[in-house]
């Protein structure tokens, strides 16, 4: 479910390499599970330079609002309008069309920091069983 | 809350079968949403919704003094009401301060159920065990014996109908019972939406059949089970109090806009004199306030003209209204301007008081 080439955080955002040191990035489907029905999307504008793991946006949902931090450092190159005004994308397609803002990476490097797809699919499972008990 | 002591609904099995994400709420484990909140809320909005509020406490009062009893807690003289019918309520501390706000009905001349709030069900029986035995009043709980459903939205007698469940021509907090399909059912019409709704509870063991009877006589009508986000959602929309958000033991009923649930006339309760007393001098309404930008959440701060600010007490972004709407105590004064500034996460938002209902298109107002 979560795809397999994508890089993930602790706090449940993705990445996705792209050619040209670009890479895309967006809120994973356990956590756009968790946020439920999503209302409104504050994103950076573009030019704006982030730093990896700072907070770059707010993903609101009817019952709770999450920050939303950046996976990688760089510079927003594009935000996904569709999904600023549509913010129920993010709930409908997280990986695809639900992406939010577009990075052109100053330390690409950084990404090995991050999770691969097995490393998030365990730990969002450990997670799952913590809130179960 | 102690988590090896979270109580759950006998229906919880079932809730998660069919796809319920569940939340922690005054100590119960209830399911908060199915389909996402704001595709419940727009069901009980425009046609019907089914919410599992087993943990609403339910407590039987019974006795030759029960109407006499309850009236020296109760803000309203339940003695005045008839067989059959009920009414929203209020209990107060001495300060006047609101301890609960729940529904009596009078189910039988000498039997009052009391609907309460999940959160406050200990503190009510301790209140009533203080009154009750000395004048041979019994209390008896039957919040896990029973199951308690709200069936709100337009189109709900059409649901109940087809069921042949019979709710006649119930008055708002009308009540009745009726064996239906070998089950005790008591229906009331009251509910947290706004809109026209009944509430039902039946045994325990028969409640799965009928929260699935009910979905299933609504498949044609859209019904979709509902759960505790769309509650708090229609609610605020309503501009109805939450006991522990918006009304609490510091917060009086005058403040609150409640005294339509309080009988001062020819009635002694606890808490009167204080009340009568404090009215004199109120200077905060609780109000209704649409945001033109951004959500106000619970605990973010309303800066009023004089550099003084006052807390959000609920605030959610409302399906109905597509924006953030919120409750808040604003002083009296503050009516005269027509919007205050919100600061939300550290961002100033503009705010219209637009008094209660925040949303005023609902339907029949239950």
């Amino acid at each position: 479910m979560n795809p397999k080439e994508y890089k993930y955080t602790r706090e449940h955002e993705w990445i996705c390499l792209e050619p040209g040191n670009t890479g895309k990035t967006g809120l994973t489907k356990y956590a756009e599970s968790q946020l439920g029905d999503i209302v409104f999307l504050d994103l950076p504008a573009p030019g704006t330079q982030v730093q990896q793991f700072e907070k770059m946006g707010e993903i609101e949902s009817v019952k709770a609002v999450t920050d939303f931090l950046s996976p990688a450092s760089g510079k927003v190159v594009e935000i996904n309008a569709k999904a600023v005004d549509e913010p129920k994308l993010v709930n409908e397609d997280p990986y695809g069309v639900g992406w939010l803002v577009r990075l052109e990476l100053s330390k690409p490097s950084e990404l090995d920091a991050l999770m691969s797809s097995d490393a998030y699919d365990k730990y969002v499972e450990s997670l799952s069983q913590e809130g179960s008990e | 809350m102690d988590r090896l002591h979270i109580l759950t609904t006998p229906l919880e099995k079932y809730h998660l079968a069919i796809g319920a994400k569940m939340t922690e709420f005054s100590g119960w484990k209830m399911p908060v949403s199915y389909s996402g909140i704001t595709s419940e809320h727009l069901a009980v909005r425009e046609s019907v919704g089914v919410f599992d509020v087993s943990h609403l406490g339910r407590l039987l009062v019974s006795g030759a003094a029960a109407a006499a009893t309850l009236g020296r807690i109760l803000t309203l003289d339940v003695s005045r009401l008839a067989v059959n019918t009920g009414a929203y309520c209020l209990i107060l501390n001495s300060n006047a301060g609101i301890e609960e706000d729940l529904i009596a009905l009078r189910q039988a001349n000498n039997e009052f159920l009391l609907l309460v709030n999940a959160g406050n069900r200990a503190k009510v029986i301790k209140t009533l065990e203080s009154v009750c035995p000395e004048s041979g009043t019994s209390i008896l709980d039957t919040t896990f014996s029973t199951v308690m459903l709200a069936i709100q939205g337009p189109r709900c007698p059409q649901v109940l109908d087809q069921l042949g469940i019979q709710i006649g021509d119930l008055p708002r907090y009308g009540t009745s019972t009726q064996v239906w399909r070998g089950a005790d059912l008591t229906v009331a019409r009251s509910g947290y939406t706004g809109e026209l709704g009944y509430e039902v509870i039946v045994p325990a063991k028969h409640g799965e059949r009928l929260f699935r009877e009910i979905v299933a006589a609504g498949a044609g009508i859209g019904i979709l089970p509902c759960g505790l986000g769309a509650r708090d959602t229609l609610r605020t929309e309503m501009g109805y109090p939450l006991w522990g958000n918006d009304i609490d033991p510091d917060t009086s009923p005058d403040s609150a806009g409640l005294l339509f649930a309080v009988d001062a006339a020819d009635h002694e309760f606890l808490g009167k004199a204080s009340l009568l007393k404090q009215m004199t001098r109120q200077t905060y309404s609780l109000s209704g306030l649409s945001m033109d930008s951004g959500i106000a959440r619970r605990g973010d701060r309303i800066l009023l003209p004089d550099g003084s600010s006052v807390p959000v007490t609920s605030g959610t972004f409302s399906p109905s209204l597509k924006r953030g709407i919120a409750l808040a105590y604003l002083p009296l004064a503050a009516n005269k301007f027509h919007s205050v500034q919100v600061e939300v996460r550290g961002k100033l938002h503009t705010a219209e008081i637009v008094g209660r209902p925040i949303y005023r298109f609902g339907g029949v107002n239950g």
